[in-house]
């Protein structure tokens, strides 16, 4: 199939990537806004969810109507040593991961977009709700990382 | 005591799994040199499948308390994702770097954190430890099977 959402979808792809481009380690790990996230915290829960956003879509197209899981993100953000990791391997892990489900999507047709599966929390889920939830999630977080990269004047 | 998994040997999985593939052509990675078995393109995407589903579990382990783990079919997964339409390439550096940040992590860990568990709908419960050693053996076994047809393409 070919339609608008992959080419959003494909379009992120590289986004975060941008995003980062030419931020020093002190500048993605201060916090331009007090009590919320770094710039930093922000690009390895991306890489996160972007993995998890991908299983979950691998999982509705594969199986038949399988579970899907919530994740607590506080809990991951504050667990997984994200200061420790690399931002641009974060920003490569979401561009590969997104090419890899590119080529999948692509090779389905357009009716595979209505498999579903049962988010824990959300409730029923189809394909093509879980592709707009990867997007406009994206899409909420880089619109802060935006404002704190102004914030630091960058 | 719970014995620490061997953290070098997971991570240097990515370094592994390009080598067991190096100077491969597109043709030798999508035949099927042992009939009725996986091509080694197969076994390249189904790593990087597995690992990012694998790599994930560990972060529940980690991070939240006694989670649900949920298995997942791989015959499923390898029959109905495209693996051909996947790029190979895309696949190693998605293993490789995965594998490589979340050894950022486990480094961070203090000794006990290996005993946290998580619960596997088929398995039941499983460590943190242990799940670190099962994706190295995971790989290492079917590296043997890449090798295997390698040989059997004369490379």
């Amino acid at each position: 199939m070919e339609n608008e959402l992959i080419q959003r979808y494909e379009a992120g792809a590289t986004a975060l990537r941008d995003a980062l481009a030419g931020l020093s380690r002190e500048e993605l790990l201060a916090f331009p806004i007090p009590g919320t996230w770094s710039i930093q915290q922000i690009a390895i829960h991306l890489a996160d969810t972007e993995t998890v956003f991908a299983a979950r879509m691998k999982w509705v197209i594969a199986e038949d109507e399988p579970p899907l899981q919530a994740m607590d993100e506080n809990r991951w953000t504050a667990g997984l040593a994200y200061e420790q990791q690399s931002a641009a391997d974060a920003a490569e892990l979401v561009r590969l991961t997104r090419k890899q489900m590119v080529s999948v999507l692509r090779a389905l047709p357009e009716a595979a977009l209505q498999r579903a599966g049962t988010h824990t929390v959300a409730g029923r889920k189809t394909l093509k709700e879980l592709v707009e939830k990867a997007v406009d999630h994206q899409d909420h977080h880089l619109k802060f990382l935006l404002e704190k990269r102004k914030k630091l004047g960058k | 005591m719970n014995a620490l998994p061997d953290i070098t040997r997971f991570e240097a999985g990515g370094d592994a799994l390009r080598a067991a593939v190096a100077g491969l052509s597109a043709e030798e990675m999508l035949a099927f040199p042992v009939p009725g078995t996986w091509s080694i393109h197969q076994i390249v995407v189904h790593m990087a499948d597995s690992d990012a589903i694998g790599i994930h579990r560990m972060k529940r382990i980690v991070a939240e308390e006694n989670p649900l783990l949920i298995g997942y079919d791989e015959s499923k997964f390898t029959a109905g994702l495209f693996y051909e339409a996947q790029s190979a390439e895309a696949a190693l550096t998605l293993f490789d770097l995965n594998r490589k940040e979340f050894a950022k992590v486990l480094r961070r860990l203090p000794a006990e954190a290996f005993g946290r568990v998580g619960c596997h709908n088929e398995r039941g419960l499983i460590k943190l430890g242990e799940t670190v050693d099962h994706y190295a053996e995971h790989l290492e076994h079917h590296l043997r099977f890449v090798y295997e047809k390698r040989k059997k393409l004369g490379r």
